[in-house]
């Protein structure tokens, strides 16, 4: 079976870190980015099963990335992390095309059970 | 009353003097004037005496002479002269030499002549220029005893007595003598005297009783009156308006009387309102001051929450990253501790549930930066609260708790977010549980409160069976982070956040407890009425 590829976007090293440790040690493939542009650029050169990304980041928001990112991978999942563990936001991502959503701070248990929903494999 | 050391100066003593002054004038000109008259009266008749006893005189002289019976004459003029009043008779001659007298010589006295003079008095002669030109005379002479009225008249020669045979008297002579009467006077001023004495008695008796009957008159009408409306009056500048002047009378001082009785009434009322209105205003500042202050509070509050809010909701995203680090890496750390080693396990374990407890805090913490996004519906409390219940009572920490709930049927709807309504039941029986440490009885009661200021309240009662909270606590309960539970327990943002939701639907949320008793909490929310029906859907239009 085919390593399933995941990008974390995240301003924030500590969690870009707990992301790419969380998931190899699960046996992914793992990228990540510490914002929307550099994310875009990485899309470039390689296909993602599922993107992980922060709400409010510095420049470009999540919601924006979130946009670009369909038209370049129609096929990826998004998932977007929020620091406001509040539905509304979540819900308004979710409406714009996100495919699921994650609260800060997160365990390894719910990172990996929102990741393995998001590639269809069994939680 | 009128003191009568005063009474010169009062009204009622001026004119008393001066009416009594203008009576005693008028008798005195009266009385003098009527004795004047009188005496003069007096003197007339004695005088018209006088002149009837001096034609019998003649009379008697003319019979003697014609007669030729001079002792008759004689007799008769000292018969005549022995009358009353008579003091005496003289009849002189023309040549003026008296030649009768009806006093007897050495006993008859000169007029005005002294009682100790011995001489024998001889009456002088009248000394006559032209006899035939005198005149009848009276005059009043002497003093004392010897005051005599004389009276002087000439024996006129008629046709009997010169046509007489005796011829001792011509034709020529019209007069042939001169009678000298003198009378007592002392009838006269006895009279006078009496009449003197008498009405100076009157008069003054008149003056008496007239002043008497004036002062009590106008003690009566006037001093009387003046003494009480002087009385009102003083009352009134002592401000004692209890008390009407008591003058009933039809007269000008009745009027006054009733006009000053009318215009202490009007003080009387003027003064109630006064005072009925300083008292109102003195409330209504206390009420509205009040009223401001509790406005200031819950405005402090309010602001206190916001700035809270924003600060939390930066913390919390700033804190949410480094947890999440902690939390992972703890797992990691964890899941590589072989599982001989139990004790690093749980040591790890600690670490994770502790950070895992921040991130809890930090979710309370995001309850105040809540706000846009909400859904605004119509909810039914009563279904609220037993959806709620239904939802709790399989947590263990509600399983030794009983519900009373006692639901007002038919309550109007409130219009609010049911979440954040729920959230705030959710932490009134949270809170209940703990209190009571998970066991007891909790009442629920709803009810709708009577209009205030055209809007309904339905209240919300939670009562438990706890301990109940001390006063000193009751006025920080609502603050952020006051707790009363153990470490570890509580965040003390609750109550907080019940409060911030609560007070943005326009409700109200108070607490109240008998330390002891239990706590009661009251949760107040508008009804929505009809018309904010109409309102919400005009607003959605546009």
């Amino acid at each position: 079976m085919q390593t399933k590829s995941i990008l974390a976007i995240d301003d924030e090293e500590i969690v870009r870190m707990c992301c790419s440790r969380i998931l190899r040690t699960a046996g992914y493939d793992v990228d990540t980015s510490s914002g929307g542009p550099g994310a875009l650029e990485m899309t470039e050169e390689k296909k993602y099963d599922v993107v992980l990304t922060d709400l409010k980041m510095p420049g470009m928001d999540g919601i924006a990335l979130m946009v670009e990112l369909k038209k370049r991978l129609p096929d990826a999942r998004v998932i977007v992390v929020t620091g406001y563990s509040t539905i509304e936001t979540a819900t308004r991502a979710m409406t714009m095309g996100a495919y699921n959503y994650l609260e800060k701070p997160f365990s390894p248990e719910s990172l990996l059970a929102v990741v393995r929903d998001a590639l269809g494999e069994k939680v | 009353m009128v003191k009568f050391s005063n009474l010169s100066h009062s009204l009622a003593g001026k004119l008393i003097i001066a009416i009594g002054s203008l009576m005693v004038l008028g008798s005195l000109a009266f009385g003098t004037l009527f004795i004047h008259f009188e005496q003069r009266q007096l003197v007339e008749n004695l005088v018209n005496y006088a002149s009837s006893l001096a034609d019998l005189v003649n009379r008697s002289i003319q019979y003697g002479m014609l007669s030729g019976r001079r002792d008759l004459m004689r007799q008769d003029l000292q018969m005549i002269s022995e009358g009353k009043r008579v003091r005496f008779i003289r009849i002189y001659g023309p040549d003026g030499k008296l030649r009768f007298s009806s006093e007897a010589p050495g006993v008859a006295k000169a007029p005005g002549a002294s009682k100790t003079q011995g001489a024998p008095y001889e009456p002088p002669a009248i000394r006559v220029k032209d006899i035939n030109a005198l005149a009848t005379t009276h005059s009043i002479v002497g003093a004392g005893a010897q005051k005599t009225l004389l009276y002087i008249t000439p024996i006129k020669n008629g046709p009997r007595c010169h046509a007489a045979a005796c011829h001792f008297h011509g034709k020529g002579n019209n007069v042939l003598g001169v009678l000298e009467e003198g009378f007592y006077t002392k009838d006269v001023d006895r009279v006078v005297s009496d009449n003197k004495i008498g009405t100076a008695l009157i008069g003054g008796l008149f003056i008496l009783v007239i002043s008497a009957s004036l002062f009590i008159i106008l003690y009566r009408l006037v001093s009387k009156p003046v003494a009480l409306l002087e009385d009102g009056m003083k009352r009134v500048a002592d401000c004692e308006l209890d008390e009407p002047i008591d003058i009933n009378t039809r007269d000008e001082m009745g009027l006054l009387a009733r006009t000053f009785n009318s215009m202490m009434q009007d003080l009387k009322l003027y003064r109630e309102s006064r005072d009925h209105w300083a008292h109102n205003l003195e409330e209504e500042i206390k009420r509205k001051t009040g009223e401001m202050m509790r406005t200031q509070e819950s405005l402090i509050n309010t602001e206190k929450l916001a700035s809270l809010g924003r600060m939390s909701a930066g913390i919390a995203h700033e804190l949410n990253s480094p947890l999440t680090g902690i939390i992972t890496f703890a797992h990691l750390l964890r899941n590589r501790v072989p599982d001989s080693d139990a004790e690093a396990r749980e040591d790890l374990q600690v670490v994770i549930d502790q950070a895992e407890r921040c991130a809890k805090i930090i979710k309370g913490l995001l309850g105040f930066s809540r706000g846009a996004g909400f859904e605004m519906t119509q909810i039914g409390l009563n279904t609220l609260l037993e959806s709620t219940i239904s939802m709790i009572s399989h947590q263990s920490r509600f399983y030794n708790i009983k519900f009373d709930l006692r639901l007002s049927p038919g309550l109007p709807p409130v219009f609010a977010d049911p979440n954040q309504i729920q959230q705030v039941f959710l932490n009134m029986l949270m809170n209940a549980s703990d209190a009571m440490d998970q066991k007891g009885f909790i009442t629920i009661t709803t009810r709708l409160l009577p209009a205030e200021d055209g809007r309904r309240m339905i209240e919300t009662e939670f009562t438990d069976t706890g301990p109940g909270i001390a006063e000193a606590d009751l006025l920080k309960i609502f603050e952020p982070f006051f707790t009363t539970k153990p470490v570890g327990q509580g965040t003390g943002l609750g109550l907080s956040v019940s409060y911030g939701i609560i007070k943005k639907y326009g409700g109200d949320i108070l607490a109240k407890s008998v330390p002891g008793q239990g706590a009661i909490f009251l949760i107040r929310l508008p009804a929505r009425e009809k018309g904010d029906e109409d309102a919400d859907e005009k607003h959605s239009g546009d």
